[in-house]
C-alpha cells in the first residue's frame, strides 16, 4: 500500500450557535492511503460533511492534526490552503457545484485558469476529460440547462481536471435518482482505477455504500466503524 | 479574459435589476453631460454678448480706470491703432464713458453717455445691431429713461458733461432710436452716441477710455499677455476675465452650483450601484464558497466583483454618453428655445450676470468636461464595487458553503 494522503489525529471540531454547542467532530483520528476510495458513511449530523471540509482545508479543526501528503494542514495560512485546493484537491457537493454562468466546459476550465494553464492546453484537456468521461455532448450547455445528474458529472470533470492528488465529494449522489447514482459512483470508480486518484465520498445512500472498498462510519462526530 | 466573461455574465445574472441600475448610471451620465454641454453653452453666449457689448475678449484701459472711472483717464488711441492691425485681431472699437446730466426742459436726469463708433460697432454689439444713425448727433437711450425725460424718437435732449479739460459743456443730441433692453443700467440711464461728435465737440481729440479687442479665435490671455509688453506703462491690456469680474463670479457660482447638483446626484447613484452588487453577491455567497474550493484567492473573488462594478458602469456609462451626444448634437446645432418662458418671466428678455440672455440656448461640445464626467462615474462605480467585494471576500469557505 502507497503512503498516506491525509491523517488526521484527535481532530475535534465543536459548532456554536449562540450557547448550544454541537460537536461536529469529536476526537476523530483517521488515515487514509493513496488510491483509495473511502466513503464516509452515517446518518445526518454525524459529522460527516465535517469530516470532509476539515480534510479539505475549509475548516479549520478546534484540535487535533490534519496531515495531507506529508504536510500539516490545520495550520497553514488562508492563501496556502487555497493553493493547495487548487494543485491537489478537487470537490464535489451535493448541488450548485457548478458557477451557473459558465458552461460546463467553461466551469472545468476554469481549474486549470486559475492555475495558469496556457488557452490552448485548457481546451485540450477538458475535451480530453470530457471525451474520457463521455461528457463531450454537455460542454456547452450552461448548468441550467443540464440534469441533476448531468451537472455532478461535469462537476466530476472539474474535478478531476488537473488531476489532483484527492477528490473530496460530500453527498455527490444525494440529489440523484437510482439510475444516476450508479451512474455517477461508477464512474468515480472508473477515475479512481484508471489514475489513482483517491477519493473521499459522504453519504447515507446504500447504492454508494455496496460500491465503497472502504467504509469509514460515522456517528455524533466519532469514528464508530471501519470496513 | 476568462475574468471578464465571467464578470460581464455575472452582471447580466438579473436583469432587471442590472437593467433597472444602468438605467441610473446612464441616466446620471446623460443629464451630467447634456447639462454641462449645455450650460457651457449658454454661458459662451452670455460671454459672447458681454464682450460685444463690453470689453471684447480684450481691452486696453489706463492703469487707474477700474478705481477712478474718472472720465480724466482717458489716452490717445492713434498710436495703438497701429499695433492693433496684427491677424489676431478681427475688430477693434474705441470708447469713451462719461458720466453727464441729460435734460429736456426742466427735467433732467444723471446719465452714463458711451460714446461709440455706431456705424462700425451695429455689426457687433448686441443691442445697436441694425440701427442705422440718422446724423452724426443721433443718440439711443434706454426705453426707462427716455419715458423719465418724455421724449421720443427725433426729439432733442443736451446733455452737460465734461469736455478733455474738465470743463462743463452742454452737448446736444437728437433721439435717434430707444432701447427696450432688460438691463437696469441701460434702461435707465445710459445714452449711446457718435464716438466722432463727442471727441470733436468736447476736444477729446483721437482719446478713448476703452478699447474694445475682439479676437479672431486666438487667446485672449496669451494676447493680452503679447501686447502688454509693447503698450506705454500708464496701459494695459487685461482679458474679459479681467475686466468683467462679476460676470466671471456669475458663472463660476451658476456653474459651482451644476457641479454640486451632480455630485450629489452620483454620491445618491454610487450608493445604488454599491447595493446592488451587495444584493448581487449575497445572493451568491455559497457560489463563491464553492469557487474558493476551487482555489480561488480572496483577492480573485475581490477582483471578480470589482470587474463587475466596472463592467456595470461602464456599459451605462457607454450607453448615457451616446444617448448625451445625439441629444447634443441636436441642442447646439437647433437648440432650446426659451422664448415663452422668458416672456412669461420678463416682457423685456431676461438677464443674468448683467447679460442679456439669449431666448434660443444652445449646447456646446467640450469633451474634456464630457469625458471628465463620464470617467467620474465609471470610476464611481468601480469605487462602489469595493465594499461588498472586501466584505465577500472575507466571508470563511466554510461559511459560505454552509448558505
Amino acid at each position: 500500500m502507497k503512503g498516506p494522503v491525509f491523517t488526521l489525529k484527535g481532530v475535534r471540531k465543536v459548532f456554536r450557535t449562540g450557547e448550544e454547542e454541537v460537536k461536529a467532530l469529536d476526537g476523530i483520528d483517521l488515515e487514509i492511503r493513496r488510491g483509495e476510495f473511502v466513503v464516509v458513511v452515517g446518518p445526518s449530523g454525524s459529522g460527516k460533511t465535517t469530516l470532509l471540509n476539515v480534510m479539505g482545508g475549509i475548516e479549520r479543526p478546534d484540535d487535533g492534526e490534519v496531515w495531507f501528503m506529508g504536510r500539516r494542514i490545520d495550520t497553514l495560512p488562508e492563501g496556502e490552503l487555497s493553493d493547495l485546493r487548487l494543485q491537489s484537491m478537487g470537490f464535489v457537493f451535493q448541488s450548485h457545484n457548478l458557477i451557473p454562468t459558465l458552461t460546463a466546459e467553461e466551469n472545468a476550465e476554469f481549474v486549470l485558469f486559475l492555475r495558469g494553464v496556457p488557452a490552448k492546453e485548457r481546451k485540450r484537456r477538458v475535451r480530453e476529460v470530457f471525451s474520457a468521461l463521455g461528457i463531450e455532448n454537455l460542454a456547452g450547455r450552461f448548468p441550467s440547462e443540464m440534469s441533476g445528474g448531468q451537472q455532478q458529472r461535469v462537476a466530476i470533470a472539474r474535478a478531476v481536471v488537473g488531476n489532483p492528488a484527492v477528490v473530496l465529494a460530500d453527498e455527490p449522489t444525494a440529489n440523484l435518482d437510482s439510475e444516476n447514482t450508479v451512474a455517477v459512483v461508477d464512474l468515480m470508480l472508473r477515475i479512481n482505477s484508471d489514475s489513482g486518484t483517491t477519493f473521499v465520498l459522504s453519504t447515507h445512500d446504500p447504492l454508494v455504500i455496496e460500491r465503497a472498498k472502504r467504509v469509514v462510519k460515522m456517528r455524533d462526530g466519532r469514528i464508530v466503524g471501519r470496513g | 479574459m476568462m475574468w471578464l466573461k465571467l464578470a460581464w455574465r455575472n452582471v447580466w445574472r438579473n436583469r432587471l435589476r442590472t437593467g433597472i441600475q444602468s438605467l441610473l448610471i446612464g441616466g446620471t451620465v446623460y443629464v451630467g453631460v447634456v447639462f454641462h454641454n449645455l450650460a457651457l453653452g449658454n454661458y459662451r453666449s452670455m460671454i459672447r454678448q458681454a464682450t460685444r457689448m463690453g470689453s471684447g475678449d480684450v481691452a486696453i484701459y489706463d492703469t487707474l480706470w477700474f478705481s477712478t472711472r474718472r472720465p480724466s483717464r482717458f489716452y490717445s488711441v492713434g498710436p495703438l491703432r497701429k499695433l492693433l492691425h496684427t491677424p489676431e485681431v478681427r475688430a477693434f472699437y474705441e470708447r469713451l464713458y462719461l458720466p453727464a446730466f441729460a435734460y429736456v426742459g426742466l427735467m433732467g436726469f444723471p446719465v452714463n453717455l458711451v460714446a461709440l463708433d455706431m456705424r462700425k460697432e451695429a455689426a457687433d454689439h448686441p443691442l445697436l445691431k441694425g440701427h442705422r444713425p440718422s446724423g452724426e448727433d443721433g443718440a439711443i437711450l434706454g426705453r426707462g429713461l427716455a419715458e423719465r425725460l418724455h421724449v421720443r424718437k427725433g426729439d432733442r435732449i443736451t446733455l452737460t458733461v465734461r469736455d478733455a479739460k474738465g470743463e462743463l459743456k452742454a452737448l446736444p443730441f437728437t433721439v435717434d432710436g430707444i432701447l427696450d433692453v432688460p438691463i437696469r443700467e441701460v434702461d435707465c440711464c445710459s445714452i449711446f452716441g457718435n464716438i466722432g461728435y463727442v471727441r470733436r465737440s468736447l476736444g477729446y481729440g483721437d482719446g478713448a477710455h476703452e478699447v474694445a479687442i475682439m479676437l479672431k479665435g486666438e487667446s485672449p490671455e496669451r494676447f493680452a499677455r503679447k501686447i502688454n509688453r509693447r503698450l506705454p506703462p500708464n496701459l494695459k491690456a487685461y482679458t474679459w476675465k479681467e475686466a468683467m469680474k462679476e460676470l466671471v463670479s456669475a458663472i463660476a457660482m451658476d456653474y459651482s452650483g451644476l457641479v454640486l447638483m451632480m455630485l450629489f446626484l452620483y454620491v445618491v447613484v454610487s450608493i445604488g450601484t454599491a447595493n446592488v452588487l451587495f444584493m448581487s453577491v449575497m445572493d451568491r455567497t455559497r457560489e463563491f464558497g464553492v469557487m474558493r474550493t476551487m482555489g480561488m484567492k480572496p483577492r480573485h473573488i475581490s477582483l471578480m466583483v470589482a470587474l463587475e462594478g466596472l463592467l456595470l458602469g461602464t456599459f451605462a456609462t457607454a450607453v448615457g454618453l451616446s444617448l448625451a451626444l445625439l441629444t447634443n448634437l441636436y441642442l447646439s446645432t437647433r437648440g432650446i428655445d426659451l422664448k415663452a418662458i422668458y416672456s412669461l418671466l420678463s416682457q423685456e428678455g431676461m438677464t443674468y450676470g448683467g447679460v442679456v440672455l439669449e431666448p434660443v440656448i444652445r449646447s456646446t461640445w467640450e469633451w474634456k468636461g464630457t469625458l471628465g464626467y463620464s470617467l467620474f462615474v465609471v470610476l464611481l462605480s468601480l469605487f462602489a464595487s469595493y465594499f461588498p467585494a472586501r466584505y465577500v471576500s472575507g466571508i470563511p469557505v466554510g461559511e459560505a458553503l454552509r448558505k
